[in-house]
């Protein structure tokens, strides 16, 4: 627990961390400042012409929260996580303070479990501030209504039953962020830059999204980490495939268990030579 | 030290039998045998390269050994955890994080390790000299007080064994001496250290034993004062004429002068300098000066690494070579 402590002590005390609270908050801002200049001209209007008549608001705080969820986990969290985690071993690695901290009597394999548990926590509190900005902002702008999803049809969700199926795309984003995060720490342990363990982390996320489109790796593409980071879709329809879920969260934990294990071999072997 | 023999006679705190540590191509220890005596203040010198700061690594489980063994207060170093906090170690240049306080960085490194009371922490701040630090962050500290700091953690909680990697490096003349004076006391009061140092005056100084380090192997390991010698081993005179000085000094008997320049010569060995003092004056020789000699550590490095002593130290060391590494048990003389 002490190390926990020194490690979410030290993640909650860096700029970058705060930083990217702050992107986060911008980007929803960014998103609830358009719905609102443009919630006459939304997607409804756009996909479905005259075929439907919309009555009451389309436009509500979970609307907001649903539209930031899709956006922001499509990159941008990856792109923090990346930046975030990936300096959590490399980062100390690169200024000495793992040097110093390893030089004393604590055991590798606590300090690798702390920095995992605060990746995950970082994860986890970046992807629920995207719904509390969304919740937050949306319901002090267009207030609380159905909700809404636009994927390949119109879905109308009752409040209640809105609400419930929000806090299921969110559970799942966080296990896929948490997934993308235990990646990053794995490349974080194998390499001695920060920059280095974040442009790896996005780069293997950009080569698995293109291979998964390519025909010829058809047969891959579902076992590949990004076809399953979306897993969250899956809940916002009216009938929820259980077995696609299932799938996809056995993926994620998968990659999450194999990424955890890895980095803690790999982080009991390796010298300190910086 | 006080009580050194007395020390002497327990288990080794350090041990190393035959350890090696490659890097690639790179043979960085190759068979390292160390002993380090329980209550000594060992320093550790080598040139840049010659395995110094790699076996110190290897001593704190930073990076692990490929053959041999080591061996620290009785525990090899891949057990090490089981010492708990009897190890302090500060291995080169120490890294705090900068948004912290220096008590904020020192009370988090040491939770990981079963955590210090304020008080511990508060007095180990004050023996390094940064009590009044304490609440600044480590990010607007100078080298020197990083250093202190990175000290202050080794120290915390008490170990019985120090291990420091260059801690003199950056510090200002009075911050050395302050270090110095630090680490005496704390071997005073019983703590061993061992400490690798590029400062060989620092060295000499401080610590009361010495092993020499050279391509990953221990070439000459011995005590301090056996080493420079008790007694200043020659007699360095300054005189107007050094030709006439020679002529003058060449009857006496046990008396071996040699001209060093111009106006200086050097006696080899014991010699009453007043006698010769006088043969000189009654002689019509001017003498402005009389100093003796006495052997420093660099000299005796330069020599046990294979190098040219500077200058200055040549002069000082003159006429004495014969005594080379004659206090130290050579350990590597194969590769000396």
């Amino acid at each position: 627990m002490a190390a926990l402590r020194s490690e979410l002590s030290k993640l909650y005390r860096m700029r970058i961390t705060w930083a990217s609270f702050g992107v986060v908050l911008l980007l929803v801002g960014l998103i609830t400042w358009g719905s609102h200049h443009e919630q006459d001209h939304l997607d409804v209007d756009r996909e479905f012409g005259s075929q439907f008549i919309v009555a009451g608001k389309t436009v509500t705080a979970l609307f907001i929260a649903n539209v930031a969820l899709q956006v922001a986990l499509v990159v941008l969290v990856p792109l923090l996580i990346a930046v975030v985690v990936g300096g959590l071993i490399a980062g100390e690695r690169q200024t000495g303070s793992l040097r110093m901290l390893l030089s004393r009597p604590v055991a590798r394999w606590k300090v690798l479990i702390a920095k995992l548990a605060a990746s995950w926590a970082y994860a986890v509190t970046v992807t629920l501030f995207i719904g509390l900005c969304g919740l937050g902002l949306g319901q002090l702008v267009f207030g609380w209504g159905d909700l809404v999803v636009l994927r390949g049809g119109l879905t109308i969700f009752d409040p209640q039953t809105g609400l419930l199926r929000m806090a299921y795309a969110y559970g799942l984003g966080c296990l896929a962020m948490c997934s993308v995060a235990a990646v990053t720490l794995l490349l974080s342990a194998i390499v001695n830059n920060p920059m280095t363990a974040a442009g790896l982390s996005v780069a293997s996320l950009l080569v698995s999204g293109i291979v998964a489109e390519m025909p010829y790796f058809e047969s891959i593409k579902p076992h590949l980490l990004t076809s399953h980071l979306d897993v969250h879709r899956e809940v916002l329809v009216v009938s929820i495939e259980r077995a696609d879920v299932v799938s996809s969260v056995t993926y994620l934990a998968g990659y999450l268990v194999v990424a955890a294990v890895i980095a803690l071999i790999v982080f009991e072997r390796r010298d300190v030579t910086c | 030290m006080s009580g050194r023999n007395c020390a002497l006679s327990k288990q080794p705190v350090i041990e190393t039998r035959g350890l090696t540590k490659r890097f690639g191509p790179v043979r960085a220890v190759d068979g390292l045998d160390l002993t380090v005596p329980h209550g000594s203040l060992f320093g550790f010198l080598g040139p840049n390269g010659a395995g110094k700061s790699t076996t110190i690594r290897i001593l704190t489980g930073l990076v692990r050994p490929d053959g041999g063994e080591a061996l620290v207060l009785g525990v090899p170093v891949g057990r090490r955890l089981s010492l708990g906090p009897r190890v302090g170690a500060l291995v080169e240049e120490p890294a705090f994080y900068p948004w912290l306080t220096a008590r904020q960085n020192l009370r988090l490194l040491t939770s990981l390790s079963g955590g210090c009371s304020p008080a511990e922490i508060d007095g180990t701040l004050e023996t390094v000299g940064l009590t009044g630090a304490a609440d600044r962050t480590v990010g607007g500290f100078s080298h020197g007080m990083r250093q202190r700091l990175g000290i202050a953690q080794a120290l915390l909680p008490r170990p019985e064994l120090l291990i420091l990697d260059e801690p003199a490096s950056g510090l200002d003349p009075e911050g050395l001496a302050e270090v110095r004076e630090m680490l005496r006391r704390l071997h005073e009061e019983g703590m061993t250290i061992f400490l690798s140092s590029h400062l060989l005056a620092e060295v000499e100084m401080t610590c009361t034993q010495v092993a020499v380090v050279m391509g990953g192997q221990v070439i000459a390991q011995g005590d301090v004062g056996d080493l420079l010698g008790a007694l200043a081993p020659g007699t360095r005179l300054v005189v107007d004429d050094v030709q006439a000085a020679l002529r003058t000094l060449a009857p006496i008997e046990g008396v071996h002068a040699e001209a060093m320049g111009d106006h200086t010569l050097l006696i080899g060995g014991e010699v009453d300098t007043s006698a010769v003092n006088e043969a000189l004056v009654r002689a019509g020789v001017r003498v402005s000066e009389i100093t003796p000699v006495r052997r420093t550590l660099e000299s005796v490095y330069m020599q046990t690494v294979g190098r040219e002593p500077s200058a200055g130290v040549a002069a000082d060391d003159e006429g004495n070579s014969e005594g080379g590494m004659s206090g130290l048990s050579d350990d590597g003389g194969d590769r000396s």
